[in-house]
């Protein structure tokens, strides 16, 4: 089993527009497929991430914390997920489905591990 | 992580409504759409949550200290909002709000005394009770009215405007408006009960939803002590539980209206018939006599008879005597003469309905053709084919233009 993560980005603020009963729904059938996929051991975790939060950049000695509050593209939560490549992965993902409610970007990025050494 | 705990149904929407009601009463009507955002930031707090950690062991309680957090940092940078400032003795005193049950049903009522003023508009009053009391978004209130979001939007906008402009407050009106007030809350209720009732307009689902709705919003009046004996309330609940028991039975498969004595009486909802009744009989034991009682006793003469034919005609027909005094629309008439034709025959009734031909206002095939009914019980037969032949061109779905073309036909053959 190899590990990914994806990145889910939120895109507009389509979730706003929809009324209370639409989003019980969505909250819903999100909430049941991470379940699933956290039952049939393909899911080792799945986090809501705050919209803003600390950047830091720089050397040692020249560190600067600057906010972070990125509008437009975010990061609004990630899956830690366990598959046996990719392509597993892609199918689950389009299997999500937050996309019934709108537009989403969900970034998928395999843990690096280099053959042989790890 | 994730929790197998599900929500009660339509708990988000029942949420939105309490918690808008309980901050509306901090923020004052005035700042009503400051509020409403909130509420909203609460709930997309509670999905970007729950939908990766699962539903909380109290989801309830998750949202009021939420709702309370955003609710009070929005008050603090209001520089505290003067109106609730002024109410408190104390003006130092720390700003704590309750999300109680009495404190919730409370607010709540006095938020549909606020949304059925009579500063805003009939339709206004009824989407704003909707998308504030009821948690409907813009777009449900247009599907349910076959209207546009656009519409339903200004409506709402000049309804919070009239609110501000005429300084509405929050608080119940006092004793003597209060009587007066209680009455234009039951007709929005009750006009918003219809709205949902007619068949000809908008979607299936979201209109049985709004005859729950408003059932639900009469009985949060019925929970108050100070309401629960009100004649009209009774009547009114009453008349909406025994009318919304036919509601499947009415249309069929192809969205066609089903009248009365075609009706499959075993899709009838029993539970509901029973809750109205219910309201009847705490009615008996009063003399006071409303619109919607007697509409609500004709209602339940239907509802428990076993068939078209074997209802208490006879109860029915005094219940429209009764009604007529109080209301003599065509409509009332147009039922009265009906009842007539099967407690006395045809004849009398054919008298009442040419009395009444001129007075209907729009063109209604449903008259012609009832008339026509009653002309071939005389037979008639002549003078009912004159009336289907008008009856043709009036009706406005297929199904009944294929009825009508049936009878026609039968009709020239006789």
């Amino acid at each position: 089993m190899k590990e990914f993560m994806a990145f889910i980005y939120t895109e507009g603020d389509h979730m706003t527009e929809m009324s209370p009963k639409e989003q019980q729904q969505h909250v819903e059938k999100v909430g049941a497929y991470i379940q699933e996929l956290v039952q049939e051991g393909k899911m080792k975790g799945a986090q809501p991430l705050e919209l803003s939060g600390i950047t830091i950049s720089g050397t040692k000695g020249n560190l600067h914390d600057a906010p972070f509050n990125e509008s437009k593209e975010i990061i609004g939560g990630y899956y830690h997920l366990l598959a046996n490549d990719i392509n597993e992965v892609v199918d689950l993902i389009k299997g999500d489905p937050r996309f019934e409610d709108g537009p989403w970007k969900i970034e998928i990025r395999p843990v690096r591990v280099v053959d042989g050494i790890n | 992580m994730t929790s197998t705990k599900a929500l009660a149904e339509h708990f988000f929407r029942s949420e939105y409504a309490k918690i808008v009601s309980v901050i509306t009463r901090y923020f004052g009507l005035q700042k009503m759409n400051q509020a409403e955002d909130i509420v909203q930031d609460t709930l997309m707090e509670a999905i970007n949550t729950w939908e990766f950690k699962g539903i909380p062991e109290n989801p309830q309680a998750w949202l009021y200290t939420v709702a309370k957090n955003k609710a009070i940092n929005a008050l603090k940078k209001n520089g505290y909002d003067t109106n609730y400032r002024n109410s408190l003795d104390n003006t130092s005193q720390e700003i704590d709000i309750e999300f109680s049950e009495g404190q919730i049903a409370d607010d709540q009522l006095k938020m549909m005394f606020v949304c059925c003023h009579s500063s805003i508009s009939q339709e206004a009053q009824i989407c704003l009770t909707l998308k504030t009391l009821c948690g409907l978004s813009t777009d449900e209130i247009a599907r349910a009215f076959l209207s546009s979001s656009e519409t339903i939007n200004k409506r709402l906008v000049r309804a919070r405007r009239a609110l501000r402009e005429n300084n509405i407050s929050f608080d119940f009106p006092d004793t003597k408006a209060l009587k007066e007030r209680f009455e234009t809350v039951l007709k929005t209720i009750f006009l918003l009960f219809n709205e949902g009732y007619s068949v000809s307009k908008g979607e299936k689902l979201i209109n049985y939803e709004l005859c729950l709705e408003s059932i639900r919003l009469a009985e949060l009046l019925h929970d108050h002590k100070d309401f629960q004996h009100h004649p009209s309330l009774n009547g009114l609940l009453a008349l909406m539980l025994l009318n919304a028991s036919r509601f499947d039975a009415r249309v069929d498969k192809t969205g066609q209206m089903i009248l009365l004595p075609d009706q499959d009486r075993s899709l009838w909802n029993e539970q509901l018939i029973n809750r109205g009744l219910i309201h009847l009989k705490e009615l008996s034991s009063q003399n006071v006599i409303s619109t919607y009682h007697i509409l609500a006793t004709i209602s339940a003469y239907h509802c428990i008879a076993k068939d078209y034919e074997s209802t208490d005609w006879n109860g029915i027909l005094n219940m429209y005597d009764t009604l007529i005094k109080i209301d003599s629309s065509p409509l009332v008439k147009f039922n009265r003469a009906i009842a007539i034709s099967k407690v006395d025959g045809a004849k009398p009734a054919i008298k009442e309905l040419l009395k009444l031909e001129s007075q209907i206002p729009t063109p209604y095939y449903l008259f012609q053709s009832t008339l026509a009914d009653m002309y071939i019980k005389v037979n008639n037969h002549k003078a009912a084919l004159m009336r289907l032949e008008k009856a043709l061109p009036q009706t406005n779905t297929e199904l009944e233009r294929k009825t009508i073309a049936n009878r026609i036909t039968l009709c020239k053959k006789s």
